[in-house]
């Protein structure tokens, strides 16, 4: 094992002497997984920026009743793009393919993935997709706008989806299939690196808890993005084809494409909380400077999460007119997948206990990632109660609800780990000052958007309105909600700042500057094109950091 | 309207069904309350206690089994009442009493249609109130919209049986605590329904809680809740006033009934109206665009032009307003009635 300052040429600087103005295609090119997962990084926080411009957007016309700044149609396209580049191009691919592809191998003491090309095929498969979904932006467009692009928000629900604008929505169905190609093709690559490409030594329970979580996350992308790549691509072709599989004025049946659509959908949940779970069990026991604890249960309460996360998915509809016994079952499994969350929950804050903890900007970002995903989660069983679900169905609580999972959780979760491997990709470290203040603009920010939220809904507001009915206390929570997004929208892009002036400029690191016991802070910082001068073998835990500690118990 | 009486306007539940769903609400919110109050409070407490300055040297713990035991099976005792009470609530819900009352409610985009049984076995329909602007001010004014409302007798079971003209609707009332789908279908033989049992006099929103297109925010309305006897007089006077109308004035009845008053005024008033309106349309010329993008102008509304842009709205479409009009299923000879209509309200 390479220990200390080893000054071999980093993966970096492989191609030094090939400047030129086609340099570029040393990235685009390159099969080195590290190269590939920094190009994920790059292209995901593009989408997210953009994306977070469109939601200030809609807050923005929110924030008074009546009409602001776009009238319904384009708001419906704001709303829609939004929610289309938030899901399929960021938060699905972001935590998997960039740090999945950066560390998987890393962690596990490997050369790279199993199947490097194919991992270089999935980012172009990613960036084919990307520019078909904004490429629907310019069909559909209405008599005096500049822009169009799909109006029928992501769920894509017929029979209003296929009635609407088809050049644009079969467009944006089109690359959401595209992208799942992406993601499978990435999710078998790491299944198989998972299996076959582990260290000598490294067992299935010396692993770090971040790969376990890949690893169910890329059996999730396995097994469920073809079927909603499938129901996809039957609603494009019921368009062009006197087929009626959805749309009943063809003698379709709408809520079979709801069906569908959820059993993807619910399951690709997961897909963008798991890995952001596993990254925050990384960051939480190395800022602790102590062994996880519970390390089995944390492991095997992501298989539970995965598997358990595949009966659930009709909570999505329980207004349809589904059957008693349907709706039993979905609420019932519904709760069983708060048992394992809660567990890891739990785990998480137990693992506090007696560490030494330093709260440094990753640190901050994990525990705000429990503070978030606890609310998250706990509002989740509100919704999975029948009862109450009818109440809050489809109103501002849902979509706080989901942006606290899907942003506080997994959002924060994705920044927290920027933060914890950026000085292992980079070789420099940002400006700890300005990612504190940047967490704390985010923090507040976030939650003054998103807990207003929750009482609109409560007190019925409905999901993608437009305009709202305009009463006491009703305004001043749609107002405060306003505010918090543009707290948060500074707070977006302090941080952003932060991570790109500093990637060239920024102080350098040592090999390992926070004490990570894990196998990629074991190599060379940035590391060397082939991870590692010779193959570790491992022999201790993946949080060892001994049982010699005073007042350890010796186990 | 003081802070007391609208946290219990917008929060109060108004239906037997409310208390039920509430408790439930409670018991859950409770339970998410203290944990997210222990897990904050003891993560905080780490970060202090447990620091590196003021402990430098983490102990490790690999697990504890008693501990994890508990965290395992309390939580899940605890998420199995949730569910449990969730689950009493929903099939209260999903049962509806013998005798109920039954309104038939019919989306389209973007209005809905009541459609009441009349004592005389006959049909009585008419359509919600349109683009209210604040419902607080139409409270206390008490205008004509709330003529629209859809009235139902106080402490009797309601049956509402939903349907849909063309897209995914649903039916919301946030005071009863009550959401269903209108789905549209081929054949309607079993309709997704609610029923509700309201408690409380007064006024109550309703809204449209499933996307369906640039009116989604516009499809909102009143339930007004009377005394038995009040409801009994209503229904005899708007059955009389409908019938009434229906025999002198049935394209009027089309036109509210439709959908058409959602997007098209009768009065001149453009006000949040997606569609020309119909005040002066057989007088005004205009320009309207073709399907291939070219434009005719200087067009004049003759019978044959109001029976294509009903029929097929997308082949002529006004210039200035966008395409977004539902195919209207209506026989010759409601398109007749509909075009006498639109005589009258010429000038």
């Amino acid at each position: 094992m390479s220990n200390g300052a080893t000054s071999h040429i980093s993966y970096l600087d492989v191609d030094r002497k090939y400047k030129g103005p086609l340099s570029f295609l040393n990235w685009l090119w390159s099969i080195d997984h590290k190269r590939i997962g920094v190009m994920y990084l790059y292209t995901a926080f593009l989408f997210f920026l953009v994306a977070v411009g469109i939601g200030v957007c809609i807050k923005l016309e929110k924030m008074y009743p009546g009409q602001q700044y776009f009238d319904p149609d384009t708001y419906n396209r704001l709303f829609t793009t939004h929610s289309v580049i938030m899901i399929f191009l960021f938060i699905i691919p972001a935590l998997p393919s960039i740090f999945g592809n950066f560390f998987l191998p890393l962690m596990i003491g490997a050369k790279d993935v199993s199947f490097p090309r194919i991992n270089l095929l999935s980012y172009w498969v990613y960036l084919l997709g990307a520019l078909i979904a904004l490429s629907g932006l310019f069909f559909h467009i209405p008599e005096g706008h500049w822009i169009g692009g799909a109006n029928t928000g992501w769920t894509f629900t017929p029979p209003y989806s296929t009635q609407e604008g088809a050049a644009a929505v079969s467009t944006t169905l089109l690359a959401a299939f595209i992208l799942g190609w992406g993601t499978i093709l990435t999710g078998i690559n790491f299944i198989v690196t998972i299996h076959r490409m582990r260290a000598p030594g490294l067992t299935w329970f010396k692993l770090p808890l971040f790969v376990w979580a890949s690893y169910a996350t890329s059996w999730i992308t396995v097994l469920a993005t073809p079927v909603v790549g499938i129901t996809l691509m039957l609603q494009v072709l019921e368009r062009f084809m006197p087929i009626g599989w959805f749309d009943p004025a063809k003698g379709g049946d709408p809520i079979l494409f709801q069906h569908m659509f959820w059993i993807y959908s619910h399951p690709a949940v997961y897909v963008m909380i798991l890995p952001a779970m596993g990254a925050v069990t990384e960051i939480i026991a190395v800022f602790s400077q102590r062994t996880i604890f519970g390390y089995k249960a944390i492991a095997f309460s992501s298989i539970g999460i995965a598997a358990v996360g595949y009966f659930v998915w009709a909570h999505h509809m329980f207004l349809v007119g589904m059957s008693e016994t349907a709706q039993f079952v979905f609420s019932f499994f519904t709760f069983l997948v708060a048992i394992p969350t809660a567990i890891k929950v739990f785990n998480w804050t137990a693992t506090l206990y007696k560490g030494s903890i330093k709260l440094d900007p990753p640190m901050l970002f994990a525990l705000a990632f429990i503070f978030n995903f606890s609310i998250g989660g706990l509002t989740g069983l509100f919704l999975g109660a029948l009862s109450v679900d009818v109440h809050l169905h489809d109103t501002d609580f849902v979509v706080a609800h989901f942006h606290y999972t899907m942003f506080g959780g997994g959002g924060f979760g994705l920044f927290a780990a920027v933060h914890y491997w950026y000085p292992k990709m980079f070789g420099r470290m940002y400006n700890m000052l300005l990612a504190k203040i940047s967490f704390w603009v985010l923090f507040i920010g976030f939650n003054t958007l998103y807990i207003p939220m929750f009482l609109l809904g409560l007190m019925g507001m409905p999901r993608r309105y437009h305009d709202y009915v305009s009463r006491p206390y009703f305004d001043d929570l749609q107002k405060l909600s306003s505010i918090g997004a543009m707290i948060l929208a500074t707070g977006v892009i302090l941080m952003l700042f932060n991570w790109a002036f500093h990637t060239k400029r920024g102080k350098k690191v040592g090999d390992n500057p926070w004490n990570g016991k894990t196998l990629e802070w074991q190599t060379q910082t940035p590391p060397v094109l082939f991870n590692f001068d010779e193959i570790p073998i491992v022999t201790k835990g993946p949080y060892d950091y001994g049982d010699d500690h005073e007042g350890s118990d010796k186990k | 309207m003081d802070k007391k009486e609208f946290i219990s306007e917008t929060f109060g539940a108004a239906s037997t069904l409310a208390e039920k769903t509430d408790f439930a609400f409670w018991f859950i919110f409770g339970v998410s309350l203290v944990s997210l109050i222990g897990i904050t409070c003891f993560m905080i407490f780490c970060c202090i206690r447990y620091s590196r300055k003021r402990n430098p040297v983490a102990t490790n713990i690999h697990g504890n089994v008693i501990l994890e035991t508990l965290w395992t099976v309390i939580p899940t005792i605890l998420v199995m009442f949730m569910f449990w009470f969730g689950w009493e609530g929903y099939r209260y819900s999903k049962v509806v009493p013998e005798g109920a009352f039954l309104i038939n409610v019919t989306a389209s985009k973007w209005s809905w249609t009541f459609e009441y049984p009349r004592s005389d076995g006959g049909k009585m329909k008419y359509a919600s109130a349109q683009n209210i602007p604040s419902a607080a001010d139409e409270r206390m004014a008490g205008s004509k919209k709330e003529s629209q409302a859809m009235v139902v007798p106080i402490n009797t079971p309601i049956r509402i049986n939903l349907f849909s003209k063309d897209v995914v609707h649903s039916f919301f009332v946030p005071n009863f605590r009550v959401k269903a789908d209108a789905m549209p279908k081929p054949s309607i033989d079993t309709p997704n329904y609610l029923w509700f049992e309201a408690t409380k006099l007064g006024l109550f929103d309703f809204h449209c809680t499933e996307y369906c297109g640039v009116g989604h925010s516009q499809m909102s309305g009143f339930v007004k809740v009377v005394s038995k006897d009040d409801f009994k007089i209503w229904l005899k006077n708007k059955s009389e006033e409908s019938i009434l109308i229906q025999k002198n004035n049935p394209g009027f009845v089309i036109w509210e009934t439709n959908g058409c008053a959602s997007c098209h005024s009768n009065d001149g008033d453009n006000t949040n109206k997606l569609g020309p309106s119909f005040k002066g349309l057989l007088k005004r010329k205009r320009n309207v665009r073709n399907p291939d993008g070219s434009e005719t102008k200087d067009i004049v509304a003759d019978f044959e032009y109001v029976k294509e842009s009903i029929l097929f709205p997308k082949r002529k479409v006004v210039s200035g307003f966008q395409n977004v009009m539902t195919a209207q299923d209506l026989t010759d000879e409601e398109i007749k009635q509909v075009f006498e209509y639109l005589k009258t309200i010429q000038d």
